[in-house]
């Protein structure tokens, strides 16, 4: 059951500043998990925490007290370095917008990951078949400067999925988008789960998207913090 | 891989990363092509004159010794005898001498009365010799050889003949009308002052001058120099002679017997210490050429931290994304100090590179208009350290910038600020 897990959180409270004494931590969750395999859709009103709770499940913040295990790994108790190398092997990274670097091409841009993390071998039929039920085939030589939001989006899944991650965190990957593009989007990238089966962690405030998935996480509510002040 | 988005990110900033890169390679070219031009002026002053052991002249002061006998500048005060020259030529310490007689000037340019020894023993820039572009060495009393650079400039050819003016100054009252000159021979380019004398014999010097025993032409007593012969004249005396001893270390042996001598009051100097001392007078204008490089070098090194704190911000996406794609805010850091010191690196490298092609390009021209010689040689060991010093404190220097950053992809995280 334990090892079914992919993300659990344990008396977690997190704070940016050293938590003083009159000042609540932003985040304070009593516990909550995600299986492997599972998609989430995590939404709330902006500004309750849920970039920061991204942060926490990426490695890239350290709670303030509590325990956080993403795929395995105690993330609280690891050194930062050892998750940032977690994070770059397991885990795939969605931005709301702006997710590409501006002096690499498109295919550039979809290699990062796989260059920068050695291990894995960068073979090109993946990359095809990525490309491909991504729709950007046609792009992948192009100056990322000339694609549409959409497309960039699109390349961006891409990136976060080519390195075949265990967990893919979103966020907000379509508040940027027009209607069209985002079930555009929406489909492409709920396909490829279907087909890889990760673990999908998708942070949204456009509550018309949960449908779909099905289980749906209003972080308010999971924060206990948040909870207390209603 | 760092190397690969490095090097694509200074491409995307082709403009201020191309800026920062000009301006070190302008200060490389400046400091080396300073430091090269010092060395090429230093290197060919003092070795204006080699292999030379002791200049001798009548006692004066020895900066004029040196500079009426090697420089032709300032004038002599007293000539020696010439019996006192001949007598210490055959001192056994002595290996060979060359007599110089100073008096006249032809157009400005300073008259040297010598003998063929000038041609078989006169050394510059360390073992160069005096070689003849066209024609031979003076023979006949009023025969002349002329300095490259006085040929040159006066359009003479072999064969040409020549009035030589009376006294050290262009503007001399009198003239050898009388007794024309013929060119015999022009010397190659030696980029030293030797350029710019007119070389006779002593027979030529004392024939001229016979009857001007009183400063001014005696119309009764003036040679015919048709019928002159070397029989009739007499040298009585010269201005100094250059000495090179048997074996170097006797210079010091002959300089003070020679300084000590007791038929006549001489002096005799080293060229080489002298020359240098001399050289070291003039230290404040390589002071100032080399605080005037080490500005422009710390401008190079301020436009690049300038460059890149200034793109940090634009950049802390691009950060975000790096970050979000396994790299620690080690790894950013280590990104940006790479390219500051890429940048450094390649500007460097580009400064050399244009420091040998301007050598090459304006080095023939400096040899033939200043009479300043810079070997293209490699980089000496000053200069590597100088180069690698850059280097250091580009890397050094781009930790400002990446320090910046650091911080910033540490409080950033994943969340992307703009
Ligand atoms: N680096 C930081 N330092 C201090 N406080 C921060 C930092 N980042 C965020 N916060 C604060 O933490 C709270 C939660 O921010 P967060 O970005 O997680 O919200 P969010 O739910 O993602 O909002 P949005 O929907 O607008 O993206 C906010 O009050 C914000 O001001
Ligand atoms: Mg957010």
């Amino acid at each position: 059951m334990e090892s079914q897990s992919s993300l659990e959180f344990k008396k977690l409270k997190f704070s940016y500043k050293s938590p003083s004494i009159d000042k609540k931590p932003i985040l304070e969750i009593d516990t909550f998990q995600v299986m492997k395999g599972e998609k989430v859709f995590l939404y709330g009103p902006s500004g309750c925490g849920k970039s920061t709770l991204l942060n926490l499940v990426a490695g890239v913040l350290k709670p303030t007290e509590g325990s956080i295990r993403v795929l395995g790994h105690d993330f609280d108790l690891l050194s930062s370095s050892k998750k940032d190398q977690i994070r770059g092997e397991k885990i795939g990274y969605i931005f709301q917008s702006f997710n590409l670097i501006p002096y690499l091409s498109v295919k550039e841009n979809i290699l990062l990951p796989l260059w920068m993390n050695k291990k894995k071998d960068t073979s090109s039929d993946n990359l095809d078949g990525i490309l491909k039920s991504l729709n950007i085939e046609e792009l992948q030589d192009s100056e990322v400067v000339n694609l549409s939001i959409g497309q960039q989006q699109r390349v961006a899944a891409a990136r976060a999925l080519v390195g075949e991650p265990q967990l893919v965190i979103a966020d907000e990957p379509t508040s940027s988008l027009d209607k069209k593009n985002t079930l555009e989007f929406m489909e492409l990238l709920l396909k490829k789960w279907e087909e890889k089966r990760f673990t999908l962690l998708f942070v949204s405030h456009d509550e018309t998207l949960a449908d779909f998935f099905e289980k749906k996480v209003s972080l308010e509510e999971l924060n206990v913090r948040s909870g207390k002040e209603q | 891989m760092i190397h690969f988005i490095t090097l694509k990110s200074i491409k995307n900033r082709k403009f201020t990363a191309g800026l920062c890169m000009a301006s070190i390679a302008l200060s490389v070219v400046l400091f080396l092509g300073v430091e090269r031009l010092r060395k090429g002026a230093r290197d060919g002053f003092t070795n204006t004159i080699s292999k030379t052991d002791l200049i001798v002249g009548a006692r004066s002061g020895p900066l004029n010794l040196l500079l009426y006998t090697v420089f032709h500048m300032g004038s002599p005060t007293n000539n020696i005898h010439y019996s006192t020259y001949q007598k210490l030529k055959k001192n056994p310490m002595v290996g060979w001498t060359i007599p110089i007689s100073l008096g006249d000037n032809y157009k400005g340019y300073r008259v040297v009365g010598t003998n063929e020894d000038f041609f078989k023993y006169y050394k510059y820039r360390g073992d160069e010799s005096i070689k003849l572009k066209e024609g031979k060495p003076f023979k006949g009393i009023f025969d002349v050889v002329l300095g490259s650079q006085v040929a040159k400039e006066l359009g003479h050819k072999l064969g040409d003949r020549i009035i030589i003016s009376h006294g050290l100054s262009k503007n001399a009252l009198y003239k050898h009308n009388e007794s024309p000159f013929k060119i015999t021979g022009i010397l190659d380019q030696t980029s030293t002052p030797v350029d710019r004398g007119v070389y006779v014999s002593l027979y030529g010097i004392e024939a001229i001058h016979i009857g001007w025993e009183t400063g001014a032409p005696n119309e009764d007593k003036l040679v015919n120099p048709e019928t002159i012969t070397k029989d009739d004249i007499k040298i009585a005396q010269i201005t100094s002679f250059l000495v090179g001893a048997k074996n170097r270390i006797l210079t010091l042996r002959l300089g003070r017997y020679i300084g000590t001598y007791e038929d006549e009051a001489l002096l005799a100097i080293i060229p080489g210490m002298a020359l240098q001392q001399l050289w070291k007078t003039m230290g404040y204008v390589e002071q100032t050429l080399f605080l005037v490089s080490l500005c422009v070098l710390v401008v190079g090194l301020l436009g690049i931290i300038i460059s890149l704190y200034t793109s940090i911000n634009e950049r802390r996406r691009e950060m975000a994304i790096l970050r979000s794609l396994g790299a620690g805010p080690a790894s950013i850091l280590g990104l940006l100090v790479y390219e500051s010191g890429l940048l450094v690196f390649l500007g460097s490298l580009l400064g050399v590179a244009s420091l040998y092609g301007c050598l090459f390009l304006i080095g023939p021209f400096l040899e033939s208009e200043f009479s300043l010689f810079i070997p293209p040689q490699l980089p000496d060991v000053k200069e590597l350290i100088f180069l690698f010093s850059i280097l250091i404190v580009g890397f050094i220097v781009g930790f400002i910038p990446a320090i910046k950053a650091y911080k910033n992809s540490l409080q950033d995280g994943l969340t992307i600020k703009i």
